[in-house]
């Protein structure tokens, strides 16, 4: 589904992703572990286009997509949960989640408004509700669905748990365990261990810029070594 | 009474004072009034720039311009039909924002706004040296009242503002409508965040250029009512002076409002002939209400009246708050 080669990216002089290589399979989740500051956000960023690359090649569904706009990216069919439960503060639920509708499949798999009140029913109760209204679990939720009506084939996930209580943490990863079920393809950036190890089927460690570990989650889980030494503070 | 009734009763209310100033006011009074509507319209399409896409453009005075002068070169070669200056006046304001809107909409932030103010002043400079055409400094006198088709003279200052008035009440009705249209939310998506609507798949670049055109096209609208209102247009009608008052306007009214610029139109034209009367320097206490308005009510008027009704609402609903405070 997805494919990095030697992905150097820049922010002005700062090297910041030095030759990345990951790859995400259909119908599989891979998580992307690390610290604050190692390239995980930008890795992301030079998938979706915000920051192209300067060097390396990022393969989506057979083509390099390095260096075209986001736009069209993600009307290839990929879409993205952004860090920070990005929605559109001053529109409704029902306006953000609209705003994100591309009816590209037509099967039972496809997602429409009605299939996402169904996902996340609280977002119905608050479909008049603008989005600054919102409660932070319930803005992420109005996020995933936002991405999930755009019918993707792959979503990129930058930290979506990222500041809930945890019972909605719990909830939503429940949520997204149920989108890997469906076989969706999904790249979850992640610094908690704990919902990348539960999500995943594979997971790379991310460190100053380079993909210093990769394996499956159960071979992570013995490695305590790596898990102190990249992800643990 | 629930929100919704109260709305539409002030709603009926306002129409109702539109329809029976011309009974009640001198008719010193009645111009002023249609020139508040006339900018009313300007003011509301700088709103879709500013307040909904996000856009802080320095130089809507050129559509106003380009559209009053189009009208004003036809009148000067006998040509009064309203219903074909109105057409050529509003194409030429299309037809300048297809063509700027493909150079300055690739900047953005003050950029933008530096690049359209540049623009904008390039087009007062032509208005100026381009005598043989625009009269130059002179400008274009004696531009006559339009000929509608109808057995009723635009010379009857009643009658024009019956005409000014249902073109600001169509106009009004269209940009609420677009605003809410699918298209509006995108644009006003773009505001928000353009790289998130990026990643949702949206050619930003391209929404951004038509809520420009739109914009443009109101304006020109304006600029029509405008020429045949003054009867005179010269280059300061195009100046940045002017682009800076009706972004004035919109920003005390509150932008993003699409009212909020009418009534930001209404304050400043009223207050400014109600000053003058007593002294020149006018400009000083507007300057004053800007400083009030960017200290206090940073939404512009309609912002803060929301903002308190909003604050007012949640007291009702919850009585007990007040025990707590």
């Amino acid at each position: 589904m997805l494919q990095l080669d030697e992905v150097h990216t820049y922010y002005g002089d700062s090297h910041v992703l030095q030759g990345v290589n990951l790859e995400v399979a259909r119908g599989s989740v891979v998580a992307l572990l690390g610290q604050n500051g190692m390239g995980k956000t930008t890795t992301i960023h030079s998938i979706i286009g915000f920051t192209p690359p300067a060097r390396g090649k990022i393969i989506f569904k057979g083509i390099n997509i390095s260096g075209l706009p986001p736009s069209s990216i993600a009307l290839m069919g990929m879409a993205l949960v952004p860090q920070g439960r990005r929605i559109f503060r001053s529109l409704t639920v029902r306006e953000n989640l609209i705003l994100g509708y591309r009816k590209t499949k037509t099967d039972k798999t496809a997602y429409d408004l009605e299939r996402v009140y169904e996902l996340f029913p609280s977002l119905k109760l608050r479909s008049a509700n603008r989005g600054e209204q919102l409660s932070g679990g319930e803005q992420q939720m109005l996020a995933i669905g936002r991405a999930l009506l755009t019918n993707p084939d792959f979503i990129l996930m930058d930290e979506p748990f990222e500041g809930l209580a945890p019972g909605i943490s719990k909830e939503l990863r429940q949520k997204v365990l149920e989108l890997k079920k469906s076989g969706m393809s999904i790249l979850l950036v992640e610094q908690n261990i704990e919902a990348a190890l539960q999500l995943a089927d594979y997971v790379y460690i991310m460190s100053k810029g380079k993909i210093v570990h990769g394996g499956s989650a159960a071979q992570l889980q013995g490695e305590k070594d790596i898990i102190k030494r990249f992800i643990l503070l | 009474m629930t929100p919704c009734t109260s709305s539409r009763l002030l709603r009926l209310v306002v129409i109702l004072i539109l329809l029976v100033l011309p009974f009640v006011l001198s008719s010193y009074g009645l111009s002023i009034f249609t020139k508040v509507l006339i900018f009313g319209i300007l003011a509301m399409s700088l709103d879709i720039l500013i307040g909904y896409t996000g856009l802080v453009s320095f130089n809507h005075a050129s559509f106003l311009g380009i559209s009053a002068y189009t009208v004003g070169i036809l009148a000067v070669h006998g040509i009064n039909n309203f219903w074909l200056t109105l057409p050529a006046g509003i194409i030429a304001a299309l037809l300048l924002a297809m063509v700027l809107g493909l150079l300055v909409l690739r900047s953005s932030d003050a950029y933008f706004l530096m690049i359209t103010l540049a623009f904008g002043q390039m087009l007062y400079a032509l208005a100026w040296r381009w005598r043989s055409l625009t009269g130059g400094d002179d400008g274009l006198a004696g531009i006559p009242r339009p000929e509608i088709g109808l057995p009723i003279s635009m010379n009857d200052y009643h009658n024009f503002y019956y005409l000014v008035l249902i073109f600001f009440g169509l106009s009004f009705y269209a940009l609420s409508k677009f605003i809410r249209s699918s298209l509006g939310r995108s644009i006003i998506g773009v505001r928000e965040s353009e790289s998130r609507m990026q990643a949702l798949g949206y050619n930003t670049w391209a929404l951004k250029y038509l809520a420009y055109i739109v914009a443009a096209g109101f304006a020109g609208l304006a600029g029509v009512l405008f020429v045949y209102f003054n009867g005179f247009i010269s280059p300061e009608d195009l100046s940045w002076s002017l682009s800076g008052m009706i972004m004035l306007m919109v920003i005390i009214g509150g932008a993003g409002t699409l009212i909020g610029p009418v009534i930001g139109v209404g304050v400043i034209f009223i207050l400014q002939n109600f000053i003058s009367a007593y002294t020149e320097r006018w400009p000083l206490f507007i300057g004053i209400i800007f400083v009030i308005c960017v200290m206090y009510a940073r939404n512009g008027i309609v912002g803060y009246l929301l903002k308190l009704e909003a604050k007012r609402r949640r007291c009702n609903e919850s009585p007990g708050s007040k025990e707590h405070l």
